[in-house]
């Protein structure tokens, strides 16, 4: 498994996969490791991992619209698997703060082109949004959640695959509602639906300094 | 108008050839002021991801490298040029590296926009966007279309629109041109 969080251990993605592990050694005692991609000094470790594996799950947060350039650096270091018959299956599991699954579906079209270059068997690729304040959020908001993980990882270990019905369901609304759009415009346009952001500027008493443009012509 | 370019790859032997000072040449000879980074020449940090550019020092990254001057440079100018090679189908490591360094430029805060939720605005003015690719022996037109739909997404996430995706297959001059023709509609 390769954590492409930028944050490594402390992500979010971790928690994901803590917990998808936890569900897949209930059922397998097959070996497995777990790679962090922002140890960039481990490139030989990291290609070494995918030759010698037989499935990879690649799993990351949407950045700015795509994979984290430490993934994209990963998937470079893949160039000489290019059409290979040996490589390992793939999957993917992409978390992002967006609530829409949506925004992540562009890139899920990469991730499967990526698996027809190296002529790999494609898993599937789950996809969850909403997940950028689960570290902080009490363990009744993240326990279904964290079940589903869970019970994702159960039925990779038997089937091989991501039940589709689990990653329905992690994927939740593919686009917002447009009840549920009028809402959150109504929460964002009043400044109410800010309070996680505002939690943390006041916690680091930068709250008045929110708007700041240090970049700006003449700043 | 200013001009920022930014290169994934510039080698000194490339100076005559390469696409990028092509079209750098090409936007001075038309009067424009053109700031151009070559970005694996330039020292920046991967993004750690810890937020402190929105939640600690709001608008300004923990890493004190040159993106601070690509931030700057980028936001005073009209348009934002990105050329980088693809790899493995998609462009650069070394351009999604600044790309991400990119997000002290918008505020955590989120807004519905087209029917999405985005981050807010920081600034009151971005770059538009265009982007040159240069592309891999095996690229295809399904590549081409997913890459440009990326960046039209990274797009609309940076309050701007993608107005030129070209492949450096395409005449450098042509390029220019219809990145200027674009600047008296929208700038």
């Amino acid at each position: 498994m390769f954590n492409g969080s930028p944050r490594g251990k402390n992500s979010n993605t971790r928690l994901l996969l803590d917990h998808f592990i936890k569900g897949y050694l209930t059922v397998c005692e097959s070996d497995f490791s777990m790679l962090y991609l922002r140890e960039t000094d481990k490139d030989t470790e990291f290609v070494n991992a995918f030759r010698e594996s037989e499935y990879v799950i690649l799993a990351f947060p949407l950045y700015t619209d795509a994979m984290p350039a430490i993934v994209k650096r990963f998937i470079e270091l893949l160039e000489p698997f290019k059409g290979r018959n040996d490589n390992p299956a793939m999957g993917f599991i992409i978390q992002s703060g967006f609530p829409e699954s949506s925004q992540s579906r562009y890139l899920e079209r990469y991730l499967i082109k990526l698996t027809h270059r190296l002529n790999a068997e494609y898993i599937g690729t789950v996809i969850r949004g909403g997940a950028e304040g689960i570290q902080m959020q009490p363990p009744s908001w993240t326990k279904k959640l964290f079940k589903s993980f869970y019970t994702l990882g159960i039925s990779f270990a038997n089937s091989d695959r991501f039940d589709p019905v689990i990653v329905k369901s992690l994927a939740g609304r593919e686009k917002e509602s447009s009840i549920h759009l009028f809402f959150k415009k109504f929460f964002a346009d009043k400044g109410l639906s800010n309070f996680y952001w505002n939690y943390q500027l006041k916690k680091n008493k930068a709250m008045h300094m929110r708007d700041h443009q240090p970049f700006l012509k003449g700043n | 108008m200013k001009i920022t370019i930014l290169a994934d790859h510039i080698n000194k032997g490339d100076s005559d050839i390469s696409l990028a000072v092509r079209l750098k040449s090409l936007f001075e000879t038309k009067g424009h002021n053109v700031l151009f980074h070559a970005l694996n020449n330039e020292n920046i940090h991967y993004c750690r991801g810890c937020f402190d550019c929105w939640v600690k020092t709001p608008g300004e990254c923990v890493y004190k490298d040159n993106m601070e001057i690509i931030c700057r440079d980028m936001i005073n100018s009209s348009l934002l040029l990105m050329i980088a090679s693809l790899k493995m189908g998609f462009t650069s490591e070394v351009l999604k590296k600044a790309q991400e360094r990119m997000i002290p430029l918008l505020h955590p805060y989120m807004s519905v926009i087209d029917g999405e939720m985005h981050h807010s605005k920081r600034y009151d003015n971005y770059p538009l966007l265009a982007v040159v690719v240069k592309t891999e022996a095996d690229t295809d037109d399904e590549d081409l279309l997913m890459i440009r739909k990326l960046f039209e997404r990274f797009a609309l996430n940076f309050m701007t629109e993608l107005v030129v995706f070209a492949t450096e297959n395409e005449d450098a001059e042509m390029i220019c041109e219809e990145i200027c023709s674009y600047q008296p509609v929208k700038l």
